[in-house]
């Protein structure tokens, strides 16, 4: 059982600038939560406070109940993995090397590599169907390649917990909904509690059991999908009309969004 | 069978970057035989093995060993070793090839601080070696002291220590402007960095400093394979990122300090050592074992070719490997811009 995560009135920002201000939140443990929002809303930056990326201005975030910033980082990394935004490979490493730095933490100054670190790495690497890919350079893989393979190297790690910042960037639609179909396979075979920052809305209703929808720094709405949307919340927040249908694959909202153009005469408001 | 592919490929990277360490060392020692023996008065291998190990030899071989090659030899490897491996350790700490204590200023607080104490104060000896190793530090702190920002992230730190440099090449200058045209002969090793007459009372420490942080640089060093992938990745998997990285700096501006005391600031063997050895074992795994043995080679090679290979006259080791890194660093600079790394 993954241990709990959670926010306890915590403010975030980078100098004077605050960005996510007394927010309070628990992650639903063992469950996908997916947090969604316009641009600058703060999600990334509550994410990286999670992970005790970044210091908290004021509050604290808890794992186990304690908090984050004061237990090791050793310790914290067992528990708690995360994929930042746009992560950079070294020239020339091996899909291989790339994936096994996620057994980092497993290492010690005494313990070296053995065979538990070389399966844990094939299957990370089977999970994300990249296994066929391990000998070759990071740098020769297309977009959604590489992708998968930082997943895998996020996996490698094996914790209870894993946050990813938009996992899906740069990646066609079906390699989205390819990743994720793998975390939701990761939670529902290690019940692993995931945490996604994500842009594309109907993925986002769709994969989430927990729906937390943000603006300006503090959370708009947080819930199921099904339960706690409606079109007025998704207009307000992202500054637009929309119709909510749907889903007819999931029956999951699904969002129609409405512009000035291309609107058919049988909308009362064209 | 596919699920050993990772084990192969694994063992496959592992085996290729100890077989660069065992051919780097198998050189370095090679060359190291050659500096010994090689000269306007020829001593076979076996006279210099007889005359290392204390037996007798014929007439001359000692004085020539002892006093004259051999100091020069263990100065060329020992100078090699440090400033190969602070050299890799800034690179890969700042994840940036510019960022190597020759090019941003560490060096030349090392240089600076000796210049004043051997042109200032008239002062030899130990005190240099000293002064060396406490200006390379306290450069190293002003420029750390000055690029924070919540951490040291790599482009302030470089920019930083590039402009400190500046300012201290120009104290250098002054200095030697002001001084007796004679005394600024002598500190002409000091600018360009030189194997030749260095004495056993200015290696030993050196060597002392190596002993020590030669197995502390490999250990901290594996925080590296984490530190390498960013910041966040890093404290991601655990590890201290800001100390980590000070502690190694420290180390590794230690080893530039006390290298530079020892045989002056020979160009650019801190930054080409790492980019070399890394092409050498190839993939992207952190080097610094490599990196401090071709660091050895290149000063035990660039000595010879000044020494035997440039006609009659002799030149100092930092002006041929000057002339060797210069092109590399513009290289390094026109391609850097293009994609958009480095400077």
């Amino acid at each position: 059982m993954p241990l709990t995560l959670q926010a306890e009135r915590l403010s975030l920002g980078y100098g004077e600038r605050t960005i996510v201000n007394d927010l309070s939140m628990q992650l639903p443990t063992g469950k996908v939560t997916i947090i969604v929002g316009p641009n600058a809303c703060g999600k990334s930056t509550f994410l990286r406070g999670m992970a005790r990326l970044l210091p908290p201005a004021s509050g604290s975030v808890l794992l186990d109940g304690k908090s984050i910033h004061s237990t090791p980082s050793r310790e914290v990394a067992l528990e708690l993995g995360i994929l930042p935004q746009g992560p950079i490979a070294p020239d020339g490493i091996t899909v291989t090397d790339l994936v096994s730095r996620g057994r980092h933490v497993h290492q010690g100054w005494f313990r070296r590599w053995s065979s538990d670190d070389d399966e844990a790495v094939t299957a990370a690497l089977t999970a994300t169907g990249t296994l066929p890919l391990a000998a070759r350079p990071v740098d020769e893989l297309s977009g959604g390649q590489r992708q998968r393979v930082w997943i895998a190297m996020a996996l490698a790690q094996r914790t209870g917990i894993l946050l990813l910042d938009e996992p899906t960037t740069y990646l066609d639609i079906s390699h989205q909904v390819e990743v994720l179909d793998l975390l939701t396979d990761l939670n529902e075979a290690e019940g692993t509690t995931v945490v996604i920052v994500l842009h594309e809305l109907n993925l986002a209703f769709r994969y989430a059991d927990h729906l937390v929808v943000m603006k300006d720094g503090a959370v708009v709405t947080a819930g199921n999908p099904n339960e706690v949307l409606d079109a007025e919340i998704i207009g307000d927040v992202f500054g637009m009309r929309c119709e909510l249908v749907n889903d007819p694959i999931s029956n999951t909202p699904m969002i129609v969004p409405i512009g000035r153009h291309r609107v058919g005469p049988g909308n009362p408001e064209a | 069978m596919s699920a050993g592919v990772v084990e192969t490929t694994r063992r496959r990277e592992s085996a290729r970057a100890r077989t660069v360490a065992v051919v780097l060392f198998v050189a370095v020692i090679a060359m190291f035989a050659l500096a010994l023996s090689y000269g306007d008065f020829q001593i076979s291998l076996p006279d210099v093995v007889r005359s290392l190990l204390g037996q007798p030899t014929p007439a001359g071989v000692d004085y020539i060993m002892h006093d004259l090659r051999l100091p020069r030899a263990s100065v060329s490897v020992l100078t090699g070793l440090a400033f190969g491996l602070a050299g890799a350790l800034f690179q890969q700490l700042l994840r940036n090839p510019l960022a190597s204590p020759d090019v941003i200023g560490v060096s030349q607080g090392a240089t600076t601080a000796g210049i004043v104490m051997v042109m200032v104060l008239g002062l030899d000896g130990g005190i240099v070696a000293a002064a060396g190793l406490t200006g390379a530090v306290v450069t190293a702190l002003a420029i750390y002291a000055l690029s924070w920002r919540k951490g040291v992230g790599g482009y302030r730190f470089i920019l930083v220590g590039i402009g400190i440099g500046t300012v201290l090449t120009s104290i250098t200058s002054y200095i030697l402007t002001r001084s007796d045209v004679k005394v600024a002969a002598e500190a002409m090793i000091w600018l360009t960095g030189s194997v030749n007459g260095r004495t056993w009372p200015q290696i030993i420490p050196l060597a002392v400093a190596l002993l020590i942080l030669l197995p502390l640089a490999l250990i901290l060093g594996r925080v590296l394979t984490g530190m390498q992938l960013g910041d966040d990745l890093a404290t991601a998997f655990g590890v201290r990122v800001q100390w980590s990285r000070f502690a190694l700096l420290i180390v590794a501006v230690c080893l530039a300090g006390m290298a530079t005391s020892a045989a002056g600031p020979i160009a650019f063997v801190a930054f080409m050592s790492g980019p070399i050895a890394a092409r050498l074992v190839g993939g992207g795994r952190p080097v610094l074992l490599q990196a401090a043995l071709v660091g050895a080679l290149l000063v035990l090679v660039s000595d010879f070719i000044g020494s035997h290979l440039l006609g009659s006259r002799q030149f100092p080791v930092g002006v041929v490997t000057g002339v060797i890194g210069a092109p590399y660093l513009l290289w390094l600079l026109a391609t850097a811009n293009r994609s958009g790394r480095g400077g």
